[in-house]
């Protein structure tokens, strides 16, 4: 059995650095490290109004903290707690208890990883009558239009899907900030900023720094990885501490946060990563300067070596720079850099459902078969038919729907868990608007990059293959819906090689050109 | 009686699958082709189609014929120049398999209607044993298959109109499949009955009609792909459904698909000795048939095949019926056999002609292409089997999506949600294809004698890196869902 902890100091702080801290964390830790979101008020209104919350998602999303939270004011005699699933070797066992809670209607909060409750919900749906309820607010967290809500009932039971919460939300990381670089970090040792921790808490505490900080984390969210309130809380202790609990006091630059933040491991650590190796972070000016610089502090003697010398210091003071533009003043501040990456893609994810911004798609899918057709009112559709493993010789179209019949859809949460928590978007879809069942092109980075970059004339053969195959598959499944005439038309080959056009107009029995 | 190595290297593969697997021509457009005409119960023959796709440079625009001509209202001067142009795109689009040949008789075009459907030339046997799979189902797919290929509202259909809307259609050689002489393939826990079943599953999936009509050519291709898959391992299977009692393995061969994404790790090695593995198996049965032809036509008489009489014959050049000409390689093609006689080491003078017979059959020199060559071949041609390409070698099991897509949902009922590992079980139990994440994935291989070791840098990159890489490739065709606590649903229901 796991020792229960009580210290929160810095050598707590280097704990969660390390990362294996979930299972043994006494309720006086927890509250310390907690960090306040929306889904709190949220816990508290539905416990009010009498209501059960599964939470679901990935361990590490906070689930079990959110039920520690709420004990104190919502006591346990006349709430239906669940802080551990996996705790039931027996799926019915703890059905059974839910049920009899539910049923008497006790209100709680379950915390069940998504795993289990999929298959609690697929195997006993038969069996507890509120399964399916859950089952159906499982499937229907993230929704497209609220014009078409499927009925759910929401009145006894609500399920939150915590793989949607995004925590790199500018209010969520400025408070875990706030948290974890002063209190924990401070308290219980006096070195005057001369320890590593002291020295790291109060760099993150300078308001420059820290909004650089929450801006370089706010952006790397962007990535579309869920990242989980364990990762951040591991990140930022990370980087203050270095998992070393004890104090440093002669200590080389390695520990110091910009370079911390950049080594660890973790998720939030990899994209870091990813995004300092991306190439919009690199700089032709910028970049030269920050050499120089390393240039002078190496002290070259040996130029054959030049760069396996300079770029190590290159590398820190990239780094530092990346947060402490300011102090180092080379006339350009650091969040231009990283705050360009997919600018585009997130400029039309974040736009509202607004006609330019379906036409502008429209245009991209048409250039993308046929560079000079500019329409924006129409999308055309084409064909790819073959049996062989073998891109195709040609590829054919017939067909096109009108704007009217294609809509942008910007996915959402239910508007019943809106307020629970924040959810950014990865992608959104071009759906074709018909009658049955959803017919949906998700855009994601990917995707939106490749139409956008055959603005620069990709040639056809260099493109991905994968990619064209899930537009193609959209078009054929939207060509299955529309009615047109197997009579006559107008089409369109495309030589694949050449990439020549020849277009005919059919008319019964002739040919017209 | 003199021996003809391609007839017995045919009818030896007659006996044990019901078809001859002997030709380097087979593609899925070929299974396509005789599949479609076999549930249409007819065929067409568009002269005009065929006259008018035929290359510029054979049949200029110019020299073709008038009612052809006149299907095209082209106003311009240059309406020759116009033409060839048009005819050289358009005939890539029926061409898209690479089975347009100078004649209509043997070309196979690229189909999305019965207006493409011919009489086919090659690959008819084969062709016939799948569409005897359909056959066996409950109906449904047929059925639509049968509609998909009666609709003309396709784009490809409307383009070749005014070509092929004056043929009549005719009744094609449409012929029930001949099971082998060996035994019933589709008797229960034999593959071929599993591919059925896949089939019918596979039926429940497709499209039906849109308000009177069909135009989904998607659900052609799942269809043909999922052919292209069943032939392969039907032919992998059968010399364990064949071989002697008690000598069987419970197991199907094993097919290791290599979702790692490189070519050197054990992985990767595991899918190639799979490969080497199919090709034994195949060569294997083309053995079995091969003394079973050669007993069925006499060549167990002592008194007239005796060691000393066989090599008699050989001496005097009277054993072999070779197709060549020129004395000096009629002379080599002897010795070469002569050569295997004397060095196999089975004490029957019978069970020495036989292994020759098979030996000599699998030798480029004798001419013979054998069952080995031709599905190997076509695991490439449908996207089985990577990389592509009759130049290629050491080929590893790694599906295109439009592969895998329709092998899942013929393990999978469209109401169905699975965990990955019980797709994987079900993969592995009913086709033998591992990708790991079984209980008895090792256990399996170590049967066929095929290990997955460790590398340098993982302990089991079966069940971690291959099947991390299979279940990306199931999440990106829209059939699985990661959860928490490494939970994979796969279902193909809209979510």
């Amino acid at each position: 059995m796991a020792t229960e902890r009580t210290q929160t100091d810095r050598r707590f702080l280097a704990d969660l650095a390390r990362g294996g801290f979930a299972e043994s964390l006494s309720p006086a830790q927890r509250r310390a490290i907690h960090i306040e979101t929306p889904l709190d008020e949220y816990l508290e209104n539905a416990l009010d109004d009498g209501k059960q919350v599964v939470l679901t998602g990935n361990p590490g999303d906070g689930k079990t903290q959110h039920i520690l939270m709420c004990q104190d004011s919502y006591p346990e005699e006349d709430h239906f707690y669940l802080p551990d699933a996996s705790e039931y070797a027996d799926y019915e066992d703890l059905l059974e208890k839910w049920e009899d809670a539910y049923d008497s209607g006790t209100p709680g909060i379950l915390a069940i990883n998504d795993g289990p409750l999929y298959r609690m919900t697929t195997e006993f749906r038969e069996e507890y009558d509120f399964l399916p309820t859950v089952e159906r607010q499982l499937e229907n967290q993230i929704i497209y239009s609220e014009d078409e809500l499927p009925q759910i009932d929401f009145e006894q039971i609500t399920v939150i899907d915590l793989n949607n919460r995004n925590v790199l939300t500018h209010s969520i990381i400025s408070r875990a900030v706030r948290r974890f670089s002063k209190d924990f970090a401070l308290d219980g040792h006096d070195h005057a900023g001369t320890c590593h921790i002291q020295y790291n808490a109060q760099k993150l505490q300078q308001k420059s720094i820290r909004e650089n900080l929450i801006d370089l984390l706010h952006t790397v969210g962007h990535y579309g990885e869920h990242v989980t309130v364990r990762d951040l809380i591991n990140f930022l202790c990370y980087t203050v501490t270095g998992g070393e609990g004890e104090c440093q006091t002669d200590y080389d630059e390695d520990l110091h946060y910009y370079n911390l933040a950049f080594t660890g491991n973790g998720l939030v650590f990899d994209l870091l990563r990813r995004q300092f190796e991306s190439p919009d972070l690199v700089h032709p000016f910028i970049d030269s300067q920050l050499w120089a610089r390393a240039e002078d502090e190496v002290a070259l003697g040996d130029a054959d070596d030049a760069e396996g010398v300079v770029y190590p210091q290159f590398l820190r003071a990239k780094r530092q720079f990346l947060f402490e533009d300011e102090a180092m003043d080379l006339g350009y501040e650091s969040r231009k850099l990283f705050q360009s990456i997919e600018y585009e893609f997130l400029n039309h994810r974040n736009r509202g459902t607004d006609q330019g911004d379906q036409e502008q798609f429209i245009r991209l899918l048409n250039g993308y078969f046929r560079p000079d057709n500019p329409r924006r009112s129409e999308l055309d559709l084409w064909l790819s038919h073959r049996f062989r493993s073998k891109s195709s010789l040609a590829l054919v179209s017939r067909t096109s729907v009108g704007k009217s019949d294609l809509v942008i859809r910007h996915p959402k949460l239910h508007p019943e868990i809106d307020d629970a928590i924040n959810y950014s978007k990865t992608h959104t879809a071009l759906e074709y608007d018909h009658e049955g069942p959803p017919v949906r092109l998700r855009i994601n980075t990917d995707l939106f990059r490749t139409l956008s970059a055959l603005d620069a004339s990709v040639p056809y053969t260099l493109r991905d293959r994968e990619e064209e195959q899930q537009i193609l598959e959209f078009m054929e499944e939207v060509e299955y819906y529309e009615t047109y005439s197997s009579e006559r038309g107008t089409i369109s080959v495309k030589d694949t090689d050449t990439g020549q056009i020849e277009t005919l107009d059919v008319n019964d029995t002739i040919y017209q050109s | 009686m003199p021996l003809k190595l391609n007839d017995i290297n045919g009818a030896a593969s007659e006996w044990a699958y019901g078809f001859k697997a002997t030709s380097r021509s087979i593609k899925p457009v070929h299974i396509a082709q005789v599949i479609f005409s076999h549930t249409l119960e007819e065929s067409y023959s568009p002269d005009a189609l065929f006259k008018f796709a035929e290359k510029p440079s054979k049949t200029p625009s110019e020299e073709l014929p008038d009612d052809i001509r006149d299907l095209f209202e082209i106003t311009t001067r240059e309406k020759d120049e116009d033409l060839d142009r048009i005819r050289r795109t358009l005939r890539k689009v029926l061409d898209n398999d690479n089975a347009m040949y100078a004649s209509q008789r043997g070309s196979a075009p690229t189909c999305t209607s019965d207006w493409f459907v011919l009489n086919p030339m090659t690959g008819v046997t084969v062709g016939r044993f799948v569409y005897h799979l359909i056959r066996e189902t409950d109906g449904e797919l047929e059925a639509k298959l049968q509609q998909q290929l009666s609709d003309h509202h396709d784009s490809i259909s409307v383009l070749f109109r005014p070509l092929v809307l004056d043929s009549e259609p005719t009744n094609p050689s449409v012929k029930p499949w001949q099971q082998p002489d060996a035994d019933d393939p589709l008797e229960e826990m034999k593959i071929a009955s599993e591919l059925r079943d896949g089939f019918e599953r596979l039926g429940q999936h497709l499209k039906d009609k849109q308000s009177a009509r069909l135009n989904y050519p998607r659900d052609l291709r799942r269809v043909v792909k999922f052919a292209g898959v069943s032939f392969y391992l039907y032919v992998a299977n059968r010399y364990n459904e064949l071989r002697e009692d008690g000598n069987e393995r419970d197991s199907r061969t094993p097919i290791v698909l290599n979702y790692t994404g490189e070519r050197s790790n054990p992985v990767a090695q595991a899918s190639l000795d799979c490969f080497d593995t199919v090709e034994a198996e195949v060569q294997a049965t083309t053995r079995l048939g091969v003394r079973h032809v050669l007993d069925q036509r006499g060549y167990k008489d002592k008194s007239e095949y005796s060691e000393d009489k066989i090599l008699e014959k050989i001496e005097s050049q009277d054993l072999l019926e070779l197709s060549r000409t020129k004395q000096s390689k009629i002379d080599d093609d002897y010795e070469t056999f002569r050569y295997i006689f004397e060095g196999d080491p089975a004490e029957e003078t019978f069970e020495r002609l036989v292994n020759t017979v098979s030996d000599a059959i699998h030798q480029s020199r004798y001419k013979t292409y054998t069952p080995v060559d031709t599905v190997q071949t076509f695991g490439w041609r449908v996207g089985l089997l990577k990389p592509r390409g009759n130049r290629a070698n050491e080929r590893r099991f790694r599906p295109d999506p439009e592969v895998l897509e329709p092998i899942i949902l013929s393990v999978l009922t469209p109401t169905e949600s699975i965990s990955l590992e019980e797709l994987a079980e079900r993969l592995r139990e009913r086709y033998g294809i591992i990708i790991g994440g079984t209980n008895e994935d090792r256990a399996h291989l170590s049967e066929w004698g095929v290990s997955v070791g460790a590398s340098t840098t993982e302990t089991d990159p079966l069940a971690n890196r291959n099947k991390e890489g299979f279940k990306n490739a199931v999440i990106d065709l829209g059939y699985g869902r990661e959860y928490a606590d490494d939970v994979t649903i796969v279902s193909t229901k809209e979510r």
